[in-house]
């Protein structure tokens, strides 16, 4: 067990490039989350790694070993599928034992009667069978393994499914959102048995997701792709606090992250809303700032002033989202309030963004180092 | 009026019970007619199947031209038998035919194809299979495309790579309402058989291909014995309602699968 190197990895179908010269390391043992929206070529990315697709150039490699050259079984990873992909022909027990099986028993073994004619076959299926119970027993499905597939519940199914990729011990375990099926509740549940289950066996997940609160939640680092590009690696908290592009800024939170134009002086200085919010070493031009709804503060604290006229106006319980229109630019932010505070639609307000909750990309969509601005006078 | 012994173009009908039936049942061409029915029966669907699996499973594995095949070998089934059947006649002709002149070719003797006692029903069942197999085809392409691609891939993951195991554990299970479903319909339509004995054999030589159809048609329309036709049309209209019953079973089950 090892780091997975994957590098240089381009795959095209007919003239569009799915993934284009990608790289990533996945480290031995870590909780990876692939995230992005449909098409962004994700799955393909996972396909890749399981082998069930080639590329067209680049490497995939665990440890010394050129994950390429083997076929899919022996690249010892698990998947997991979206749609849970049982044999509906068999039952539950068969299907955990299946891998088993293939690994196990020959050819002859295989045939239909062969438990009958020889002693050998017969203790070899009752040992599979007891690691299938076993597994099955773990994931609290023991009391289906007569049934088959289509008598099982969702959730039961995709329990059913992690228990067919736990039977063999891989040191890798695939997940091609597996959850998206699922309702609400369960998905939650789920979520936080797949973490516990990669705490328990230590080995390495790759998880595919274009949820990020899944992604969020479950992952130790969250690689962000778009376009068959990766943006950003980073943890969870890294990628919501510093993320490196505006990309990744827009992709990850919700609501949205707000935008607003900003300007680079000759000297430096960056200014926003007619306010000088920060220097940097760069030289001038336009930019753009960037601060989350959740962000923002009623409190006289020092940072960016927002103002503008409120919108739309929408209750969520704990907190009030209300829709600004800056009236300089004719921008829409949209800011979280205390629920109770009294924003009403039509109405001038004016909102802080702490200096450190700003975030300052370039006009190419960088982020940019910039100078806080916390011992700066506001320049009104 | 399988109970009567009305007479096509009789005056008169009389009322005569089960007699029909019981006259059937001793009936030595009805029972000749019944087994042929069976043998053309078995050859045609279980020779349909194999080579409309064989052939779609080889059409699946290279994508390129599928359309082509698709049509090519559906032909027989869109096309009009009788005419079909005038061709198939011109091919096994004895003499002139191009199945004996290939066969020469590669050394093996001529045969008299629809004359011959013990071939005549088999060169019938041929020619179903030619027919039967493109609409079988077209139902496994079918079945094949709708096995999901995950499940297929999940088997890779677990080992079952070579051709055999996948289709051992993969393909065929999961073809399985497919095949009940071709089944039937091949039986059914192998049951229904006359076209091609009308026009090549007349149910010859020595009754060796008298099927059901045509031994109805006979003894209704030749010998104009209406009674005792419709008596063998009923027992052959509930053969027929019960493969129909098996195959609304398989739907079923097909319908539970998914």
């Amino acid at each position: 067990m090892s780091d997975i190197q994957i590098s240089c990895l381009t795959k095209r179908f007919g003239n569009a490039a799915v993934l284009q010269e990608l790289d990533l390391t996945v480290r031995d043992g870590e909780f990876l989350t692939l995230l992005g929206a449909s098409g962004c070529g994700k799955s393909t990315l996972l396909k890749l790694i399981a082998g069930l697709d080639t590329p067209d150039t680049g490497t995939i490699r665990m440890g010394d070993r050129d994950l390429l050259a083997l076929s899919p079984s022996a690249r010892d990873c698990a998947m997991v599928f979206q749609s849970y992909a049982l044999y509906p022909h068999m039952t539950v027990r068969e299907n955990i034992s299946m891998p088993l099986v293939m690994r196990g028993l020959g050819f002859w073994g295989r045939l239909p009667g062969a438990r009958l004619v020889s002693p050998g076959v017969r203790r070899r299926l009752a040992d599979i069978h007891a690691s299938a119970h076993e597994v099955a027993r773990r994931l609290a499905i023991d009391g289906l393994l007569d049934r088959k597939p289509a008598h099982l519940s969702g959730g039961q199914r995709q329990r059913v499914a992690l228990a067919r990729a736990m039977v063999r011990h891989p040191s890798v375990f695939l997940f091609d959102e597996p959850l998206s099926n699922l309702d609400a509740n369960l998905r939650h549940a789920l979520r936080a048995e797949i973490r516990q289950l990669h705490d328990q066996l230590g080995v390495t997940f790759i998880y595919v997701t274009h949820d990020q609160h899944e992604a969020m939640s479950m992952s130790d680092r969250v690689a962000v792709m778009r376009e068959g590009r990766i943006l950003q690696v980073a943890p969870p908290e890294d990628l919501y606090m510093r993320p490196q592009s505006l990309e990744v800024a827009r992709f990850v939170g919700a609501p949205r992250i707000n935008v607003v134009p900003g300007d680079i002086l000759a000297n430096g200085e960056i200014h926003c809303l007619a306010q000088r919010i920060a220097d940097t070493a760069g030289n001038g031009g336009p930019c753009r700032v960037a601060f989350r709804p959740q962000a923002v503060t009623l409190a006289k604290a020092p940072g960016l002033t927002v103002r503008g006229v409120v919108g739309h106006v929408e209750y969520a319980g704990a907190e009030l989202m209300a829709t600004l229109t800056l009236p300089s630019q004719g921008e829409a932010c949209i800011v979280c309030l205390p629920a109770g505070t009294a924003a009403h639609a039509g109405a001038e307000f004016e909102v802080t963004v702490p200096w450190e909750a700003l975030h300052v990309f370039d006009a190419g969509g960088q982020r940019m180092s910039i100078g806080r601005c916390d011992t700066l006078k506001r320049v009104a | 009026m399988s109970l009567t012994d009305w007479q096509f173009g009789a005056t008169t009908l009389n009322w005569v019970g089960l007699q029909n039936y019981a006259e059937l049942w001793s009936d030595a061409v009805f029972r000749k007619s019944v087994a042929n029915t069976l043998v053309y029966l078995v050859l045609v669907t279980g020779g349909s199947i194999t080579l409309g699996l064989s052939l779609a499973l080889l059409i699946e594995s290279d994508r390129s031209g599928r359309g082509f095949y698709r049509t090519a070998f559906f032909m027989p089934v869109a096309s009009t038998l009788i005419a079909m059947a005038v061709v198939w006649e011109f091919l096994l002709h004895p003499s002139a035919g191009l199945v004996n002149h290939l066969l020469q070719q590669v050394g093996v003797a001529p045969q008299n194809w629809l004359n011959d006692r013990h071939l005549a029903l088999y060169s019938l069942a041929a020619i179903g299979i030619w027919q039967m197999s493109g609409l079988a085809l077209v139902f496994f392409l079918a079945g094949l495309q709708g096995i999901p691609r995950d499940v297929r891939d999940a088997a890779e993951l677990d080992g079952i790579e070579r051709p055999f195991d996948r289709f051992r554990f993969v393909t065929w299970p999961l073809l399985g309402p497919t095949t009940l479903f071709v089944i039937t319909v091949c039986a059914i339509r192998a049951l229904q058989v006359f076209d091609t004995v009308h026009v090549l054999t007349k149910g010859g030589p020595n009754k060796a291909t008298e099927v059901l159809l045509h031994t109805i048609y006979t003894e209704g329309f030749s010998f104009f014995r209406m009674g005792y036709a419709s008596a063998m049309t009923v027992v052959f209209i509930a053969g027929i309602f019960l493969l129909t019953q098996i195959q609304h079973a398989a739907l079923e089950r097909r319908t539970h699968y998914a």
